[in-house]
């Protein structure tokens, strides 16, 4: 064995040796619990199941993969110390419908995305964020994922809290939304357009 | 003074309008960020994971605004998308796309002298090596070769209104126009401007020593235009449609993503 293949071997196992023994950084858990949650979902419309079955079954992976709780609270702001146990459950409720019906709506027809991952950043410990670039037919977009460490299950999972598509943030674009509704009719009043939204048929 | 000037000297005072109506309306803006000031104390509960503030746009004519906005959505919904259904009929998805991809390889000189503009020559060399391309290898531009590319497969859109985002040129006042949509003075002026450089703008402004497009018969011109914009109107109208069964307030989730969006891009 000459001398180079004897180094270069030493290194792949030390490489090896190191990458089992020290637990995988954040960042790479984020990543991978994301890609299972988007391999998931593709799955699950890959089947193309009916309009309402689709509905039930992103319901679970939805509550498996998503932080929804954070979701609302965020979306909703400061205005949430004003809502009670009863008002908040409600509007985490109605609000992850209407997030799912559209995402229904929006990805049943479609070809089966591309998607290509970028190198995950951490924000801060306990959240990270993954850009992507997925491409649907002609198109190409760029939609960031952000994720938290949810440490109170066990096991501790990485579960998405907000998707930024070409710069548009979900949560930043339905805080716009909801404040005017809050100011001037509060939690009530939210509920209410909520409810409503969700009653309205969607538009084809 | 011939038109091709006029438009340019239109795109200049509308954007410096922008700047100056950005000064003087800046108390009217309206701001979500009321919000935040007056429960100040506690930031853990609702904004630890970053600043999720609304993004302020300049809105005095929100009422107009508002208008124009049900009027559009009447005009889209009732009027433009059964066209469309027509139109998808008649030349279908895998047509349209070439056709869209035809026009906006056309668009070239625009991302071009934007890119010049912005000082991204690096970002110029790689436009220009996209158009060639797409014009050689894509059959004059119906097919996007480029999408095989690495290095041209996803370069960023530059236009006149992100050139003035570029210079720190503020948006402006938001203005829905009738039928056009919505956007901040700023880009609206960048677009007049835009439509100057843009061959399929051209046949709008008749240069009388122009050899192209200043002798097209009207019937030509108008068939341009009509598929170049029929081209990407399925399109948009089903993201409008997606926007708007999303909103629980349609017209504050289309202004206030139109910006991100423009922010995002002119950031690119």
């Amino acid at each position: 064995m000459s001398l180079a293949r004897l180094l270069r071997s030493t290194i792949g196992l030390s490489a090896l040796l190191a990458a089992l023994a020290s637990p995988a950084a954040p960042v790479d858990e984020a990543r991978a619990a994301l890609g299972t949650g988007i391999d998931e979902v593709s799955a699950a419309l890959r089947e193309r199941p009916k309009q309402d079955d689709l509905i039930a079954q992103l319901d679970t992976l939805v509550e498996k993969h998503f932080a929804f709780t954070t979701t609302t609270r965020l979306a909703v702001g400061p205005a949430w110390r004003d809502f009670t146990p009863e008002q908040r459950k409600q509007v985490e409720h109605l609000f992850s419908k209407l997030v799912i019906r559209t995402y229904a709506d929006r990805i049943a027809g479609d070809a089966a995305p591309d998607i290509t991952y970028g190198a995950p950043t951490e924000l801060k410990a306990g959240r990270v964020e993954v850009p992507t670039v997925i491409r649907i037919a002609n198109n190409t977009y760029s939609i960031v994922y952000r994720l938290e460490l949810d440490s109170g299950a066990t096991p501790a999972r990485w579960r998405v809290y907000d998707v930024v598509a070409e710069g548009v943030s979900l949560i930043a674009n339905y805080r716009g939304q909801f404040e005017p509704i809050l100011r001037k009719s509060g939690a009530e009043g939210l509920l209410e357009t909520l409810s409503a939204k969700i009653a309205e048929p969607s538009a084809r | 003074m011939n038109l091709h000037r006029l438009l340019a000297l239109a795109a200049v005072s509308l954007a410096l309008g922008a700047a100056l109506a950005q000064t003087a309306l800046a108390q009217s803006s309206s701001s979500a960020r009321a919000i935040d000031e007056r429960t100040g104390a506690a930031p853990d509960l609702t904004d630890d994971y970053g600043d999720y503030a609304a993004v302020s746009v300049s809105d005095p004519l929100e009422g107009f605004n508002r208008a124009i906005f049900k009027f559009n959505d009447v005009a889209y919904t009732r009027v433009l998308r059964p066209a469309v259904k027509g139109y998808e009929w008649v030349v279908r998805p895998p047509v349209n796309r070439a056709i869209g991809n035809f026009y906006d390889n056309l668009r070239y000189p625009v991302r071009l002298v934007n890119c010049v503009l912005q000082g991204k020559f690096t970002r110029a060399g790689l436009e220009t090596k996209k158009f060639a391309v797409n014009t050689l290898g894509g059959l004059g531009g119906f097919i996007r070769q480029s999408d095989n590319v690495p290095d041209i497969a996803k370069l960023p859109r530059e236009d006149l209104g992100q050139t003035l985002g570029f210079y720190g040129i503020p948006h402006g006042p938001y203005l829905v126009i009738p039928i056009f949509g919505g956007f901040s003075l700023r880009d609206l002026g960048g677009r007049l401007g835009d439509t100057v450089v843009s061959p399929n703008g051209w046949e709008y402004i008749h240069l009388g020593n122009h050899q192209w497009a200043g002798n097209l018969e009207w019937e030509w011109q108008t068939a341009i235009t009509v598929t170049d914009t029929m081209s990407t109107i399925p399109e948009v109208l089903d993201l409008y449609t997606q926007m708007k069964n999303a909103a629980v307030d349609p017209y504050v989730s289309l202004r206030d993503g139109t910006r991100r969006y423009r922010d995002a891009e002119t950031a690119r």
